[in-house]
């Protein structure tokens, strides 16, 4: 199996963890070890696995999930970007709960507190949302889709080491 | 050590090392005044609740992550240094050797989600680390294979190989 056959389960499994992350309260989720990026990874793996007519090793589940990861970010931004318009008070809700954090503490100095004030309040605050959203999401999303990926081929690849490869069919019409 | 092994730990150890760094340095750059700490902190708010109470503080101020995430990322940061290389060549052992792993972190949730014990700062981060430390050879050795790029016909295709040699 050569590397361009690896683009179907990355795709597959990219689509699951970006959509799933994209929605608003099923995204939280990640919150879990960034539980979509897993599965996701894990997928990948799934669908790899089960069309691979050789055994597949781990570093091809790991670079799998690095793929699946990478696909996740694409389908991610591609989702989150009309979900951010669709939904408009999201900014706005994180820029509060960001100002409850800081006004709860009692070593933030004021300058910090009148920077947040003055970042959260201007037109840029939705890009930085996005673009530090996804600064982030892509390291994490590929780390750990890789750790997917890996976990995943592990755990569903059962042919046994150096197993001969199955006979081609016969050619139709013979 | 087999080839690839070292390069796979240190590209590891260093992009972990770069998220635990980054979960460390934006309290200190908040501290500081610094307006670098708030993408930091926005970046991994859509990964962990980030609730103060519930984080480990620097400088008087929550890290980007909470008791468990920090011990996650700095238990797979130490795994990739230092963990041993074994991992279980049965598939029903790689099976109970994840669950090994996940298993304190799972008991440490489900016992503070049933109201039975509210846990600590502590249980929270140390059943992290373990969970990070035991799977990240899982990690080395998908990334060591990587590093060799032997040509696929000459790869054995073991899913684990290097256990059983």
């Amino acid at each position: 199996m050569n590397t361009e056959t690896m683009w179907k389960p990355a795709l597959g499994g990219g689509v699951l963890l970006g959509v799933l992350s994209a929605l608003p309260v099923i995204g939280a989720l990640n919150c879990f070890c960034c539980a979509w990026a897993i599965l996701g990874g894990g997928l990948a793996a799934h669908l790899y696995v089960k069309h691979s007519a050789a055994a597949v090793t781990l570093g091809r589940g790991a670079l799998l999930g690095a793929l699946t990861g990478a696909v996740g970010t694409a389908v991610y931004a591609l989702f989150s970007i009309p979900l951010h318009f669709l939904t408009g008070d999201a900014t706005a809700r994180i820029a509060e709960r960001m100002r409850e954090t800081l006004a709860g503490m009692p070593d933030v100095p004021p300058e910090t507190l009148e920077m947040l004030e003055a970042l959260t309040s201007s037109g840029n605050f939705p890009a930085l949302l996005l673009v530090s959203g996804l600064a982030v999401s892509l390291v994490l999303y590929c780390l750990f889709a890789m750790l997917g990926g890996a976990v995943g081929v592990a755990l569903l690849e059962k042919r046994p080491v150096g197993a001969p490869l199955p006979p081609a069919p016969p050619p139709a019409g013979e | 050590m087999k080839p690839g092994y070292a390069t796979a730990r240190i590209l590891l150890a260093l992009s972990w090392g770069v998220v635990c760094v980054l979960t460390l340095a934006a309290p200190l750059a908040l501290a500081h005044g610094r307006a670098d700490a708030l993408p930091v902190y926005l970046g991994f708010s859509f990964f962990c609740h980030q609730s103060p109470e519930r984080s480990f503080a620097l400088a008087g101020l929550p890290l980007a992550v909470c008791h468990r995430c920090s011990g996650i990322y700095l238990g797979l940061f130490a795994g990739s240094l230092l963990a041993p290389l074994r991992f279980p060549g049965s598939l029903r052992g790689r099976r109970w050797w994840l669950l090994a792993a996940a298993l304190p972190a799972l008991i440490d949730f489900a016992l503070a989600r049933s109201g039975l014990w509210s846990g600590s700062a502590w249980s929270r981060a140390f059943s992290g680390m373990f969970l990070g430390y035991m799977i990240s050879p899982l990690l080395v050795r998908a990334l060591a294979e990587l590093v060799r790029r032997r040509p696929s016909g000459a790869r054995r295709h073991g899913t684990l190989e290097g256990e059983r040699s």
